[in-house]
């Protein structure tokens, strides 16, 4: 990879955070961990109250991207065909036609996913998983790049579908993107008093340039020393006393690609023990299952990473 | 239709008919015991045995909404021919074969096959409702992988006017155990139960324990078979270690009804609700009147060789008002500890009956669960204090023993640079870092554990402002040349030495106020 190469990706950076910064207020660093989701292949669940820019955020990435967005308002009547697609049939043409579902977008807002009935969650979780879809024994393949933004509310259990373990797994990174500060809330009501800036904004890159970065992520050098520290993470969380499930292998990898991308949007071709820090809580928090008397002390996943980021010697330079 | 059902454990009918005739067996020796007119006839066992086992078993595998009625009124002419036999074959019978509705008027008749209904009807409800939960998979259809959520259980499959499967199971084992207590009772406050003899004692024990016993194995077995149905039908493989956690958590439930009958006012045991109060109160008399009885007559008894003395009345003084208030608080400290000590137990019960489910507690099951937590938490603290305490102690006796380390506490490998080539530039930064590291230590600015080098910087830049901009360019390079394959520039290489020798410098500065401060 040349130098040039890692500088657009730093600039491809800069330019859409500053271009979704025209949208949402604040929130620079929530930006990023999606674009390191978007650059790394991977996909976001949005876990936080209703209204703090969930939906915007995912329409101004896909302006930004010049990618199709779709929305999908999850509810337990959704069926998988209202995702992946149906094929009707045309009386004038005597034939079956395939009308594309909302899956296939490059930018897809799964709102609440955890309204949707297990079975559409599923359908939902394969596309995103294989990066293709199959009705009626046809196989649609999905335009790369490929990007799955679910919502969650974290409040409200009832008549909903939380997602099992292993289709959490599934998600590169939660993310939360909390309230904003007083300052940032009247920037958004000075901003937002006329008309919205959402219309406003143009792609800065092309789909196929997104599609390259991808790939050049992947060539980000990860010294011996940081993958230690990555794999000493992941096996930590699992002996961890209040956690019945760590995290998998999955998450070892996720977090290193995530590493990568951080890296690669800061301009640098090699990942330092502060790109796997910054990406650590994101990735791993989710993928923890706490123990059921834990959970009752009020414990958090998020408390859990933030512990073992303390504590797991980061093995920069021997001790002497 | 019915080869389909299987009920796994295969012994769950078997054990729910054993149930059922032990119920119905404790009802007839209790009629025995209270009308002296009838006796239990010991041929009755098998008989209710027999009806239940053909109830449960007809229930499960071959009962159908379209069976006919006219089977069900065969089994009950079944019933009545069997009876009528052992009944003429153990005594003789006024009325002949032919004038069978003549033992409508005969109690001896009517009472056995009234128990006989009794242990059919309740053996065939079980029945039916465990092939009804193995026909869950057709209720649930594709949304049975939901089911294995709590939520979806108790609400989504709850119809208003049904009740699921399992609480049938649980409201009989509840309803005959609060019958059964009943019947104990009276039967011991009425001195019926004294009159029987230790052998008639002996059996009515031996029935409650089964019943007990199996009314526990087919309320968790029920619970069992609906959550293997489930599984089977998602695919979702059979866990091996569920069957021993249930079996764990039953043995629990036995012991705590063991206790739970055992502080009951029915003398089945020496710790009674009578003997516990009695001890209570024994104890407060002690305290609060002096020393007891027999000491006090002791005192009180004249001494032969002395003359007697007029008796005179002891003047009857108003106790004073801290003795009362001292009662108060000792009552309330009483009761308070034993309301703590079945909080707790609460507690403990749930965490280990519904351990994976703690979270959807409500009220004041939570507030046990949390309690019992809090309790434990203390606890585990407390031993950990004292642990620790015991370990300072022999640290400054002995020469301290090697603990295993915990995963994350273990120090991180000691990095190498397999298949690349340390050049001797990135020896220098390394070695100019690991200085920097022990000079800061000197400074009082140690690395922490989980520090990465850029966090360790930028709380160095933070303590020595004036050499921010030298400490962010040397984490740089130091960084470049730690983690990049690339090699460093001579130039960046020899800026980066000079930048450490610097900040090295500051950092002596500092060590060095620091040792006067301390001389001063």
């Amino acid at each position: 990879m040349t130098e040039l190469t890692i500088n657009s990706i730093a600039e491809f950076g800069q330019t859409v955070a500053d271009n979704i910064g025209r949208v949402i207020v604040g929130k620079r660093r929530e930006v990023y961990l999606i674009l390191t989701a978007l650059l790394s292949g991977g996909h976001v669940l949005l876990e936080d109250v209703p209204g703090v820019g969930k939906t915007m955020l995912a329409r101004a990435l896909a302006k930004s991207i010049g990618g199709r967005f779709s929305r999908i308002q999850c509810t337990p009547d959704l069926l998988p065909s209202d995702i992946t697609g149906v094929s009707v049939f045309n009386q004038k043409q005597g034939d079956f036609v395939f009308h594309p579902g909302p899956i296939m977008a490059q930018v897809v807002l799964a709102d609440e996913i955890n309204r949707a009935t297990p079975r559409t969650q599923s359908s939902l979780l394969e596309a995103m998983g294989e990066m293709q879809v199959t009705v009626d024994g046809v196989t649609y393949p999905l335009a790369a790049p490929f990007l799955v933004i679910a919502t969650q509310n974290p409040i409200e259990y009832e008549g909903t579908f939380p997602l099992p373990e292993a289709q959490l797994d599934r998600f590169f990174m939660r993310i939360h993107l909390g309230y904003p500060s007083v300052s940032e809330e009247k920037a958004i009501l000075q901003r937002l008093q006329v008309e919205h800036p959402i219309e406003d904004i143009s792609a800065c890159t092309s789909l196929d340039e997104v599609a390259v970065m991808q790939r050049l992520v992947c060539d980000v050098f990860v010294e011996e020393s940081v993958r230690d520290y990555i794999v000493r993470l992941t096996h930590a969380s699992r002996s961890h006393p209040q956690v019945q499930l760590g995290a998998s292998p999955r998450g070892s990898l996720a977090l290193m690609r995530a590493s990568q991308a951080s890296a690669a949007l800061q301009g640098r071709d090699y990942v330092i023990p502060d790109d796997v820090k910054g990406s650590a809580m994101s990735v791993l928090a989710h993928r923890l299952l706490l123990r059921p008397e834990s959970v009752m002390r009020g414990v958090t996943a998020e408390a859990i990473v933030g512990e073992l980021l303390e504590r797991v010697a980061v093995g920069a330079e021997p001790r002497s | 239709m019915s080869r389909e059902i299987q009920i796994r454990p295969a012994v769950l009918p078997l054990v729910g008919a054993i149930f059922a005739a032990a119920v119905g067996s404790i009802l007839g020796q209790y009629i025995a015991l209270f009308y002296r007119g009838w006796a239990f006839p010991g041929w009755l066992f098998p008989i209710l045995l027999v009806f239940a086992l053909e109830s449960m078993y007809y229930s499960v595998y071959v009962l159908s909404p379209r069976t006919p009625f006219t089977w069900r009124l065969f089994e009950l002419g079944a019933m009545v021919v069997l009876i009528e036999l052992c009944l003429r074959a153990t005594r003789s019978v006024t009325y002949p074969w032919w004038a069978l509705w003549r033992s409508a008027a005969d109690l001896d008749f009517i009472i056995p096959f009234a128990l006989a209904v009794f242990v059919w009807g309740t053996a065939g409800g079980f029945g039916y409702k465990l092939a009804r939960i193995t026909k869950v998979r057709d209720e649930l259809g594709d949304q049975a992988a939901a089911t294995l959520s709590w939520e979806y259980d108790s609400i989504a499959m709850k119809a208003p006017n049904t009740t699921l499967p399992v609480e049938y199971f649980l409201f009989r084992l509840m309803g005959f155990g609060f019958l059964g207590a009943c019947l104990a009772v009276a039967a011991r406050r009425s001195g019926h139960y004294q009159s029987m003899s230790q052998r008639e004692q002996f059996v009515l024990f031996a029935l409650h324990v089964l019943a007990l016993t199996c009314g526990l194995l087919l309320q968790g077995g029920a619970y069992l078979h609906r959550l293997t149905v489930i599984w089977q039908h998602i695919n979702v493989p059979y866990p091996r270690q569920l069957l021993n956690g249930w079996l764990r958590n039953l043995v629990i439930v036995c012991l705590g009804v063991a206790v739970l009958v055992s502080i009951m006012p029915v003398d089945f045991s020496p710790i009674t609700y009578d003997n516990i109060s009695g001890g209570i109160a024994r104890l407060l008399m002690r305290m609060f009147d002096g020393p007891p009885q027999r000491a006090r007559e002791q005192a009180e008894t004249p001494d032969p060789g002395t003359p007697p003395v007029p008796w005179v009345q002891p003047e009857e003084g108003e106790p004073p008002f801290w003795a009362g208030l001292l009662a108060v608080l000792y009552m309330l400290f009483i009761w308070g500890f034993t309301l703590l000590a079945l909080v707790i137990g609460l507690g403990f019960l749930l965490i280990t009956l519904v351990h994976g489910e703690l979270e959807r507690l409500r009220g004041l099951p939570r507030a046990a669960a949390q309690f019992f937590l809090a309790v434990q938490e203390s606890v585990r603290q407390l031993v950990q204090f004292v642990l620790r305490h015991m370990q300072r102690v022999k640290e400054r006796v002995r020469i301290p023993k090697i603990r295993p380390a915990a995963p994350w506490e273990l120090e991180a490998p000691r990095p190498d640079r397999r298949g690349r080539q340390e050049t001797a530039a990135v020896r220098d930064i390394r070695g100019a870092f690991r200085q920097l590291l022990q000079e800061a230590a000197g400074a009082g600015i140690p690395a922490r554990a989980g520090e990465t080098p850029g966090e360790f910087g930028s709380r160095l830049g933070e303590a020595l402002p004036e050499c921010g901009r030298d400490i962010l360019e040397f984490m740089a390079s130091y960084h470049m040349a730690r983690y990049s394959r690339r090699e460093l520039a001579s130039s960046l290489s020899k800026a980066a030495l000079a930048q450490a020798e610097r900040i090295i410098a500051a950092l002596h500065i500092v060590r060095r106020k620091d040792n006067d401060r301390t001389d001063h």
